[in-house]
């Protein structure tokens, strides 16, 4: 069973394409039929697969066949199995560092944009600083510093995106703030804090769903990359990097599979973000 | 921007893409096989570093391989086997119970330079890496044993020891007691040095981490190399050593290819795999004085469920040799203790859970810790498949937990794993460093087995003072049975030796040193 | 002048950059495992190990630690490894970065070069072409390098033969360092077969990560020749029947000054995929450098090898910056 069978879809991506006569609804459509599939996998993978993807046994690195469509690795484990999995590891890695990032960004983005001032432009500083550094770099140093778990790993993933929640937060709190409604209830001497809450905040979730959509596919392979260099979960855990990681050891002795299909998830899931994020972006694109 | 520029952009692109295409095409094109340019170049591809070029400071074995083709010593391995023979001495004997090595040199030694080599510089070179006393170095061979060493004459080295040393000859193969060039930095370490010693090769290039190159040394002791030139390429990973050995850029992978291709490349008709015992050891540590493992019933039962034949297949793909024993296979006193356990015993060891206590509803909780990368990308891979032995009991569960190298040892040395994964890489090929090291308790702090036995420590110290081989084996296997009985550690596997050479290769020779000898490998014809 | 008053304060605000930078750089790495008994390994005793952190200024206060970490960088002095080869940090950095300068320039100007291509084709065209080149920009950017890597691996280097899937060059044709840049060296050599092996070298890692970088450059080089395209003066052009030539070359360079600042964001990027470029193909940079000397935990190495980047990734954007302020003069400073 794999995620977002291709003909099925392309089809039917191609007539809405047409009858919408626009590119973005078919991304969209696209995106998140990709997203929403995966995340049924996520769930629904005990009922998809016979197998535990932790359990190993002597059929090692069979070639993908009726029993192990996908094959089974080194150690016999099935790697549909692995893969299927697998997702719940990376969704939940990402569903974790973006709830941290947010956590993070938006009160110190939106406390930075309201008052403006010194404490502002040091914010500002310190996350532009923090934003032009090589981010996988930073995530392995951290990842090295917490050790290997899925919760530090998306610590580690949620330090790297804190700026750019916070750059777009802040930017977008400046403008609703010099917005007449807003104007109004501060001359109408409302308290700061419903201000934020009752007016600003509402404004704000339209620009937290687009930064969500396009950081997504980036966590998605920050992760990946992560685990594929070895700082992510620790085995025998299901993890697509880590998998890609080993499966390239046996690559050149022909068991392409071990680092073919895992890889292949990783580009998927990131690509339905992608999609998204395209989509959205064109309503608003925050790299500006 | 004016047109004039924008017009000239458009001009450098076009021209970049047509020169880029251009080269492109000639590459695919006309590709010079790489066989072509290696004729009578022997290429040697490794994944291991050079440390240093210094026998004051070097102290891992793939830099001893070199500094064993660009030096040598008194004494030497034969090649293949555990003998010593006399390499640039041409005699020796020992005076005074033991304590006083006199070694006559062979005549008309060279440097590989040319200039001459006496006795006196192997008291400089000795000196010279005692004085220096690097960090992480190997200079505690030496000033543990030798008291001093000194030259009557030109031809004369005498070492006067501290006390007998039954395995002194095999400390002096060992780099450290190697005479080295007079061009090596007398007071400091001299990393990059190439001028080596007196060896089969000297350097005539080196880039680290990417190439050395090699040529024959004419004054060498021993005749001439079968191959004048030979380089050894540095590859940052296995996978890439082996697509490089089957793109024929280099003739031979060495030290170290993944097990699986290693297995994978015995199918292969353009390929011969050689392989050798090597003394890499891999073992469990128990943490003896931690609840549960302080049962020694528990370490029993867990001793008795491994089944080495499954983690030889699964993990290594064939590639290493089941191990009972701390003493390695082959080596004097080997004694397989742990057989009485069997491999994969599951009935004796819930018998022995049983009697701990242990149920299918009150299972045994344990931490089973491992190091990611330190031995290897197989690592994770054994521990899982020790988790999955000692869980097929139906009463223990495992916990798998791992630290970087550097924490792993702090954990080790404070004791705070309960079970570990480890290796050993032996100092020097006898029985006492595969033994005192882990069982005497003076020594084996560095474990954090807690491991105290009055009987062992009194045995281990008594055989270290004997020179009787006959002796000293019938002590080894008694401590070897007690090993066995108290189960502080648990041995898994021995290494093995791989090496795969291009057909039409000849003259690999492997032993129990570990040491490959660039001078005796060839191309037939 | 306002413009060198503008760069004048541009550079001075990399050191409080910097300054971020390193203490993030410090506050992570002083909690990682000891580095001294890394360093000795198992065999040392104790009172061994307690000389050798008092040497570190391991048992100093975290505050003294501090100063003497910046003191010590800010005099170039990036300490000596702790693992393998013990030599100053600094040289093992130089040794290793000419690998990763070679391989980002060449993967910036294969990703430029498909994003302009491709750009400008989508914009020009619209239509069919278009469409296919937005999905090239998104498929492109949503490619995970060492997957992508062992693809091309696969195909050229193990199915049809015709490149290396790893290193710099073939053995005995590691050209003599002058830049340490392999493609440059050989030139200066004057070596033809030595220039051959390290372009072909090349290739396939540059290709990796242009690729997965030039969507970006795709997609926003595409939207701003659409821009320009709808813009009034286009129209008048054609109106007065400007040639179809000069109306591309006109949008091509007005679309290709905001690329400009895009290529400084970009930087970082390109220095995280370089990581796993690196680690793909086995190249011998930074980035492979950095993932070595974690797996000996050799902690010096991997301080300096960050610092390192902090420093590299703050000039150039600074350098970036500059230019931009140059050309563009619609900037505000």
């Amino acid at each position: 069973m794999k995620p977002a069978s291709h003909g099925l879809f392309s089809r039917l991506i191609s007539r809405l394409s047409k009858r919408f006569a626009g590119w973005r609804t078919a991304f969209m459509i696209s995106g998140l039929s990709i997203v929403l599939s995966f995340i049924f996998i996520a769930i629904a993978a005990p009922i998809l697969t016979p197998y535990d993807p932790t359990k190993g046994s002597y059929n090692v690195l069979l070639p993908p066949s009726a029993e192990h469509p996908l094959g089974t690795d080194s150690l016999g484990r099935d790697l549909l199995s692995r893969i299927l999995y697998g997702t719940r590891t990376i969704l939940i890695i990402l569903a974790l560092s973006t709830a941290l990032s947010i956590s993070i960004g938006l009160p110190i983005g939106l406390i930075s944009g309201f008052y403006k001032g010194a404490l502002d432009r040091v914010l500002s500083f310190v996350m532009d600083s923090i934003y032009a550094f090589p981010s996988l770099l930073l995530a392995i140093v951290i990842a090295l510093m917490l050790g290997p778990s899925p919760l530090n790993t998306a610590i580690s993933i949620a330090f790297v995106y804190v700026p750019t929640y916070f750059r777009m937060i802040r930017g977008q709190t400046l403008s609703i703030k010099s917005q007449l409604f807003v104007e109004a209830a501060i001359a109408s001497g409302t308290r700061t804090r419903t201000i934020l809450i009752k007016h600003i905040m509402p404004n704000l979730l339209p620009t937290l769903v687009v930064i969500f959509s396009i950081n997504a596919a980036d966590t998605i392979l920050t992760e990946a990359g992560l685990s594929f260099l070895g700082y992510s979960v620790v085995p025998p855990t299901p993890d697509w990097g880590y998998d890609l990681y080993m499966g390239r050891y046996y690559l050149l002795s022909g068991y392409w599979w071990l680092s073919f299909f895992p890889g292949l998830m990783v580009v998927l899931l990131s690509l339905g973000f992608a999609l998204i994020g395209e989509a959205l972006g064109d309503i608003y694109n925050p790299r500006k | 921007m004016n047109k004039a520029i924008s017009r000239g952009i458009l001009a450098v692109v076009v021209v970049i893409i047509i020169v880029v295409a251009a080269v492109a095409a000639y590459l695919i094109l006309n590709q010079p096989s790489p066989q072509q340019q290696v004729q009578k170049t022997l290429v040697i591809g490794v994944t291991d570093k050079i440390s240093d070029l210094d026998t004051a400071s070097a102290y891992d074995f793939f830099t001893w391989e070199v500094l064993n083709n660009i030096m040598a010593g008194l004494v030497t391995y034969k090649p293949g086997t555990a003998d010593l023979e006399l390499a640039l001495a041409s005699s020796y004997e020992i005076k005074d119970n033991g304590t006083t090595y006199i070694f006559t040199l062979k005549d008309n030694l060279k440097f590989s330079d040319g200039r001459p080599l006496t006795a006196q510089d192997f008291v400089r070179s000795i000196n010279r890496a005692v004085a220096i006393n690097a960090p992480e170095g190997p200079e505690w061979l030496i000033t543990s044993f030798v008291k001093n060493v000194t030259a009557p004459d030109n031809k004369t080295v005498v070492f006067h020891l501290f006390q007998p040393v039954s395995y002194f000859l095999a400390l002096l193969a060992t780099p450290p007691y190697f005479p080295i060039n007079p061009a090596y930095k007398p007071n400091a370490v001299d990393s990059d040095q190439t001028a080596g010693g007196a060896g089969a090769y000297r350097i005539t290039k080196w880039v680290r981490d990417q190439e050395l190159d090699l040529e024959a040394n004419p004054y060498f002791y021993n005749g001439t190399p079968k191959v004048s030139k030979v380089i050894i390429k540095f590859y940052s990973d296995a996978t890439a050593l082996r697509a490089a050995l089957q793109s024929g850029e280099i003739n031979i992978a060495w030290r170290t290819l993944n097990p699986v291709d290693i297995s994978n490349l015995k199918s292969n008709p353009n390929f011969n795999v050689i392989q050798a015992p090597s003394a890499f050891i891999r073992y469990l540590i128990f943490n003896t004085e931690m609840s549960p493992v302080n049962n020694v019933k528990v370490r029993q039962a867990l001793a008795a469920a491994i089944n080495r034949t499954d983690i030889v297949n699964r993990v290594f793909s064939g590639t290493v040799v089941p191990l009972y024993s701390l003493i390695p296979i082959g080596m004097w006193s080997y004694s397989p203790v742990f057989k009485k356990y069997g491999d994969g015993n599951l009935t004796y060891a819930e018998q022995l859970l049983q009697q701990a206590g242990y149920s299918s509803s009150n299972k045994l909780q344990i931490d089973l810790w491992y190091t990611p990368s330190h031995y290897g990308s197989t690592e994770a891979n054994l521990a899982q498949v020790l988790k999955e032995q000692w869980e097929s009991t139906g009463m223990v569960s495992v916990t798998l937990r791992s630290a970087e190298w550097s924490t792993y040892l702090k954990q080790a040395a404070n004791g705070t794993m309960m079970i570990s994964l480890f290796g050993w890489y032996p100092d020097y090929l006898d029985p006492d460093d595969y033994t005192s090291p882990f069982l005497d308790a003076s020594a084996n702090t560095w474990t954090g087995s807690h491991y105290n036995n009055t009987q062992v420590n009194q045995l281990l110290f008594q055989a270290r003072g004997l020179t009787d081989i006959n002796q000293r084996t019938s002590i080894y296997q008694n401590v070897q049975n007690i090993l066995a009985n108290d189960v502080p550690f648990i041995p898994l596997i021995q290494g093995q030796l791989s090496i795969v050479v291009a057909k039409g290769i000849t003259g690999v020779v492997l032993g129990p040193d570990m040491l490959l000898r660039y001078w005796l490998i060839g191309f037939s014809s | 002048m306002k413009l060198w008053k503008y760069i004048l304060i541009r550079v001075l605000l990399v050191i409080p950059t910097l300054l971020v930078l390193l203490s993030v750089v410090f506050i992570v790495l002083r909690m990682i495992g000891d580095p001294i008994t890394a360093m000795v390994g198992m065999k040392a005793p104790p009172n061994v190990i307690a000389s050798l952190r008092e040497e570190a200024g391991l048992n100093k206060p975290l505050y003294e630690q501090y100063i003497d970490y910046l003191y010590n960088l800010f005099t170039g002095n990036f300490g000596t490894t702790m693992a393998v080869d013990h030599r100053p940090v600094l040289d093992v950095i130089m040794d290793r970065f000419p690998a990763t300068l070679e391989l980002t320039i060449a993967a910036f100007i294969v990703s430029v070069l498909i994003g302009m291509l491709t750009g400008i084709m989508g914009g020009w065209k619209r239509g069919k072409l278009d469409a296919s080149v937005r999905i090239y920009s998104i498929v492109s950017y949503a490619l995970f390098i060492p997957w992508f890597g062992l693809l091309l691996q696969l195909v050229f280097g193990v199915y049809l033969r015709i490149l290396p899937t790893g290193g710099m060059a073939d053995a005995g044709l590691a050209p003599p360092r002058y830049t340490g840049i392999y493609v440059l060296d050989s030139l200066i050599a004057g070596n033809l077969d030595m220039f051959i092996s390290s372009l072909k070298h090349l290739i396939l890692p540059a290709l990796t990560l242009g690729i997965v970088l030039s969507g970006v450059y795709t997609r926003l080089l595409r939207n701003n020749m659409i821009d320009i395209l709808g813009q009034e003066f286009i129209l008048a052009y054609r109106a007065r029947g400007i040639s179809d030539s000069k109306i591309l070359l006109h949008s091509i360079k007005n679309a290709f000054i905001p690329v400009l600042t895009m290529m400084g964001l970009q930087f970082a990027i390109l220095l995280t995929g370089a990581i796993l470029t690196e680690t793909t193909f086995s190249w011998p940079g930074l980035g492979t450098m950095i993932v070595e000397r974690i797996q000996y935990t050799d902690y010096t190495a991997v301080q300096g090898a960050v610092v390192f980047f902090a420093i590299f990734v703050a000039i150039v954007n600074v350098i970036v910056d500059i230019i931009y302020a140059f050309l563009d003069p619609r900037i505000s400073y």
